[in-house]
């Protein structure tokens, strides 16, 4: 028996983010931080860059018998931040069945939606919504197949230094498969456009 | 920014929240890209309470898109409850496997109350202003979960006598 506080810190300790995702949170936050902002004044600086070296040696630490992860194949970790983005729903900012509608909408794009050969004939487009693939701007297309079943187009311009060697449809070569979560995710590059496919 | 320990303690509250490990990383994650969108042109005074409400707000987001989003039944009337605060839950001894079979089965209000007050060490005024609820609902939840924590046999609470029993 113990008091019900103590009770309830031993429950909730039990739930951790383990190192790969503590990674991600990181890296996300290290993103937004700017690389001038410690201008004018030194003691933060000072202090926000011990705090980044503990924070390094605290990941290593952490990270050194997780090697592996890190190493995930560039396919496998695009596969993930797509399927996470599918599984979400996320409201569209745009609901029409038009592409040439989304492509007036979807003006901060610095490439244009281009119309996969690679869909059939049967998917709907329903909407879409900017997103990002790999800290890319991307649209995200929402489209609904022959048995109404959802499915996300993700478009973004193909940057190989980025998304790394992908296969080119123009050139005949079949798109890469990958899953994550139990979804599998077609991935190929179209007319200069990197393309990635929920089943 | 956020440290390893501040990251942690934002994901169990968002685990404690929804009772879904996958889902509190993904409001997690929304909720700091959020905060990382503002935090330069406005930095919230309180950090940690802003990623908190931004997660507790897409949790409910994603509720309402679901049609799960629970009626609220704040019975403020009930007896005695002038005089209730955090101190009432002070006092309660209960056996862990207890806790540990009870917990999924608290809501989810239940749960993010008991978090704040055990974890943040809140009072009821501050878990009211962490939840934007009326200080009399966080009391009626508080007088609920004494109710729900001392019925089982395991629970008992201590002598008046302040020894542990």
């Amino acid at each position: 028996m113990r008091d019900l506080r103590n009770a309830v810190r031993t429950r909730v300790e039990r739930d951790q983010l383990d190192s790969r995702q503590l990674q991600a949170l990181d890296e996300l936050q290290r993103q937004a931080s700017p690389h001038t902002e410690a201008r004018g004044r030194p003691a933060v600086l000072r202090a926000a860059t011990l705090g980044a070296l503990l924070m390094a040696v605290l990941m290593a630490v952490l990270l050194l018998p997780n090697l592996q992860e890190s190493t995930q194949p560039l396919t496998q970790r695009i596969a993930a931040e797509v399927v996470r983005n599918h599984l979400k729903q996320s409201p569209l900012e745009a609901q029409t069945a038009s592409l040439d509608d989304l492509r007036r909408h979807f003006a901060e794009l610095d490439f244009r939606l281009i119309d996969s050969a690679r869909l059939d004939a049967e998917a709907v487009l329903v909407g879409g919504l900017y997103c990002s693939v790999q800290g890319v701007t991307a649209a995200q297309l929402r489209l609904h197949g022959n048995g109404g079943d959802a499915r996300t187009l993700y478009q973004a311009p193909y940057m190989e230094s980025v998304f790394g060697p992908l296969p080119v449809l123009e050139q005949g070569e079949a798109p890469l498969r990958s899953y994550a979560k139990g979804v599998g995710v077609d991935i190929w590059v179209e007319k200069g456009v990197l393309m990635v496919l929920t089943e | 920014m956020f440290d390893a320990d501040q990251l942690q303690r934002l994901y169990r509250f968002g685990v404690s929240m929804s009772g879904d490990e996958t889902l509190a990383y993904d409001l997690l994650q929304d909720a700091l890209e959020a905060y990382l969108r503002i935090y330069r042109r406005a930095p919230p005074d309180h950090p940690m309470a802003y990623v908190r409400t931004s997660m507790r707000n897409g949790y409910i987001d994603r509720l309402r898109r679901e049609q799960r989003y629970p009626e609220q039944d704040f019975d403020e009337q009930q007896e005695g409850m002038v005089d209730l605060s955090c101190a009432m839950l002070e006092d309660i001894i209960i056996a862990q496997e207890e806790l540990d079979r009870l917990w999924s089965r608290l809501s989810s209000m239940e749960r993010m109350v008991l978090y704040l007050w055990a974890v943040e060490g809140f009072t009821a005024k501050e878990i009211a202003a962490q939840l934007d609820a009326p200080r009399g609902t966080i009391l009626a939840r508080l007088h609920r979960l004494r109710r729900k924590l001392t019925q089982p046999v395991q629970a008992r609470t201590l002598p008046q006598s302040g020894g542990a029993a």
